[in-house]
C-alpha cells in the first residue's frame, strides 16, 4: 500500500515537474525505475479516476496533465488549516490565526521590552 | 415527579449561571486544562440532567431501591399505572419520554455526524497532502513549500505536524522548538477530542447559550494550554515571539466585525504570555475540581436521593445499608464522564512542577 502511494507520488511529480502533458511511455522513461509499462499505466489511470490528473487523447495514446499546479494544492491546505470558523469540526487544528497589522506591531513593541527586562530568555 | 421537576430547574439554573460565573471567573485563563474540564462538565451535566429529567417524568419510579427485583418491578408497575390511569398523568409521562428521546438522540446524532465530518476532512486532507508535502523525519513533521507562514496539525490516528517553509524561515531554532511542543500537546493531549465533542453538543442543540459558549471557550482555551506546554518547554517570550513570527498578517484590511470572533485570540495569548506567570494555587484548583465533580454527580443523587430515604419508610422494610448501597450504584450511573472527574487537582497544578519536588 506504501509502496503505491510512493509510485503515485512520484508521478504526480514528474507531471508537475513536466511543461506538457505527458505519455504513459515518457512518464515511464523519467521514472527510470524499471518499472512495467503496464504498472504505470494503470497507476496513471488511477490518479486520472481520483482527479488528480487530466486525461486528453494524443492520436492512439493518452497525454496525462496535472488537473492542479502544486501550489494550488498547497494554498489548498493551508486554507483549510486556518479556517478558524467556531462551527469547523476540529479536524486541524493551526498554530495560530490572523491579527491586524498595527495590533501586531504593538504587541512586537511590547514583547521586545518584556525581553530586555528578563534577558536571559 | 418532584425529582423530575428539580432536575428540570437544576438544568435550566446551570445554562443559565455557569457560563456567566466561568466567563467572569479569573482563574480560567491561568488554569486552562481545569477550564476546558468545567466546560465539557458543564454541558454534560446539562444534556444528562435533562434526559434524566424527562426519563423521570415518563417512569415515576424514583424511590424504590433495595427491596428485590420481583417487589420493584410490582411497585413500578403500579406506579405507571397509576399515572398512566390519568389524561394529565399520561400527558406529563409522554412528554417526559419525548424528552429524554429528544435529549438522547440529538446528542447521539450530533456525535456521530461530527465524528464522520471530521474523519471525512482530515482523509481527504491527508490525501492532498501526503501527495504534495515534503516529510521531514527528523523533526517528524512535513514541510510545504509556500510564501505563507503556517503551522498546524492534523489529529487523529495519522497524525501530522505541518509546516510550511515560510514559517520555517521566520521562526529561529528556540522559536521552533517552542511552536512544534505546542503541536504536540494538541496532538498528545487529544484536544481534538474536547474540541469535536463541544462542537458536537453545540450543533446538536442548534447552538444553544451553554453549549455554543462551550465550544469557543474550549477552542480558545485548549490554545492557551498547549502555549503553557510551549513555554514549559522553552520559555513564555520564545512563545510569544514564535506566535508573533509566523501570524498571518491578514494583506488587505479585515473589517473589525469579522476578527470579533477569531483575530482577538492571537493578540490575547500573546499579551498573556508577556507578564510572568501567576499560577492557581492548590486549594482554589481543588476547590474547583471538586465543584467540577459535585456539577456532574449531582443529577444522580437527585435521583437516587429518595430511594435513600425510602429506607427508612415504613412501607419498605429493608435493611438500610443494601439499601443505601443499591442506590448509591444507581445514582453512579448516572452522567459518568470520567475525563472530567479523576484525579481533578493534579490537573493544573502538576503542570507548574512545584509539587512534584
Amino acid at each position: 500500500m506504501a509502496k503505491f502511494g510512493d509510485l503515485e507520488n512520484a508521478i504526480m511529480n514528474e507531471v508537475w515537474q513536466a511543461e506538457d502533458p505527458l505519455l504513459v511511455r515518457e512518464i515511464l522513461d523519467r521514472l527510470d525505475r524499471g518499472l512495467a509499462y503496464n504498472t504505470v499505466q494503470t497507476v496513471t489511470e488511477i490518479l486520472n479516476r481520483k482527479g488528480w490528473l487530466s486525461k486528453e487523447r494524443d492520436g492512439r495514446a493518452f497525454r496525462y496533465g496535472p488537473a492542479a499546479t502544486r501550489d494550488d494544492y498547497v494554498s489548498g491546505l493551508i486554507r483549510e488549516a486556518l479556517s478558524f470558523a467556531d462551527d469547523r469540526a476540529a479536524a486541524l487544528v493551526g498554530f495560530v490565526d490572523e491579527m491586524p497589522d498595527d495590533e501586531a506591531a504593538e504587541l512586537r513593541r511590547l514583547l521586545s521590552a518584556a525581553q530586555d527586562n528578563e534577558p536571559e530568555s | 415527579m418532584t425529582v423530575a421537576i428539580i432536575l428540570t430547574v437544576y438544568a435550566i439554573a446551570l445554562s443559565l449561571a455557569a457560563p456567566r460565573l466561568l466567563l467572569r471567573a479569573n482563574w480560567v485563563d491561568r488554569a486552562p486544562r481545569l477550564a476546558i474540564a468545567s466546560w465539557q462538565a458543564l454541558t454534560v451535566a446539562v444534556v444528562g440532567s435533562l434526559a434524566l429529567a424527562g426519563l423521570s417524568f415518563a417512569i415515576p419510579i424514583a424511590g424504590l431501591g433495595g427491596q428485590g427485583i420481583i417487589d420493584d418491578l410490582q411497585a413500578c408497575a403500579m406506579a405507571l399505572q397509576q399515572q398512566y390511569s390519568t389524561p394529565a398523568g399520561a400527558a406529563v409521562g409522554i412528554g417526559g419520554a419525548l424528552l429524554a428521546g429528544a435529549v438522547i438522540t440529538r446528542c447521539f446524532w450530533g456525535l456521530a455526524s461530527t465524528g464522520a465530518r471530521m474523519s471525512r476532512e482530515r482523509n481527504a486532507h491527508r490525501r492532498v497532502l501526503d501527495m504534495v508535502g515534503r516529510p521531514d523525519f527528523d523533526r517528524d513533521i512535513v514541510i510545504l513549500d509556500s510564501t505563507e507562514a503556517a503551522v498546524y496539525c492534523m489529529p487523529g490516528i495519522h497524525r501530522r505536524t505541518v509546516a510550511t517553509t515560510a514559517a520555517l524561515h521566520a521562526l529561529t531554532d528556540e522559536e521552533l522548538i517552542a511552536v512544534l511542543a505546542h503541536e504536540r500537546a494538541h496532538l498528545t493531549e487529544r484536544h481534538d477530542l474536547a474540541l469535536a465533542f463541544s462542537v458536537a453538543l453545540s450543533q446538536a442543540f442548534h447552538g444553544l447559550p451553554p453549549f455554543r459558549l462551550a465550544a469557543r471557550e474550549t477552542a480558545r482555551l485548549v490554545e492557551l494550554r498547549a502555549d503553557d506546554v510551549a513555554a514549559a518547554r522553552t520559555h513564555r517570550l520564545t512563545v510569544a515571539a514564535a506566535l508573533l513570527a509566523v501570524v498571518a498578517v491578514p494583506p488587505h484590511a479585515v473589517p473589525a466585525v469579522a476578527l470579533g470572533a477569531t483575530g482577538t485570540g492571537a493578540a490575547a495569548r500573546v499579551r498573556r504570555l508577556l507578564p510572568p506567570r501567576q499560577s492557581v494555587g492548590r486549594v482554589p484548583a481543588c476547590v474547583a475540581a471538586a465543584a467540577i465533580a459535585l456539577l456532574l454527580v449531582a443529577p444522580g443523587l437527585a435521583l437516587g436521593w429518595p430511594a435513600v430515604t425510602s429506607a427508612d419508610h415504613a412501607l419498605c422494610p429493608a435493611e438500610p445499608e443494601t439499601s443505601l448501597s443499591a442506590s448509591l450504584s444507581s445514582s453512579g450511573s448516572a452522567p459518568a464522564p470520567a475525563p472530567a472527574a479523576h484525579a481533578p487537582c493534579a490537573v493544573d497544578s502538576m503542570d507548574e512542577g512545584r509539587f512534584s519536588s
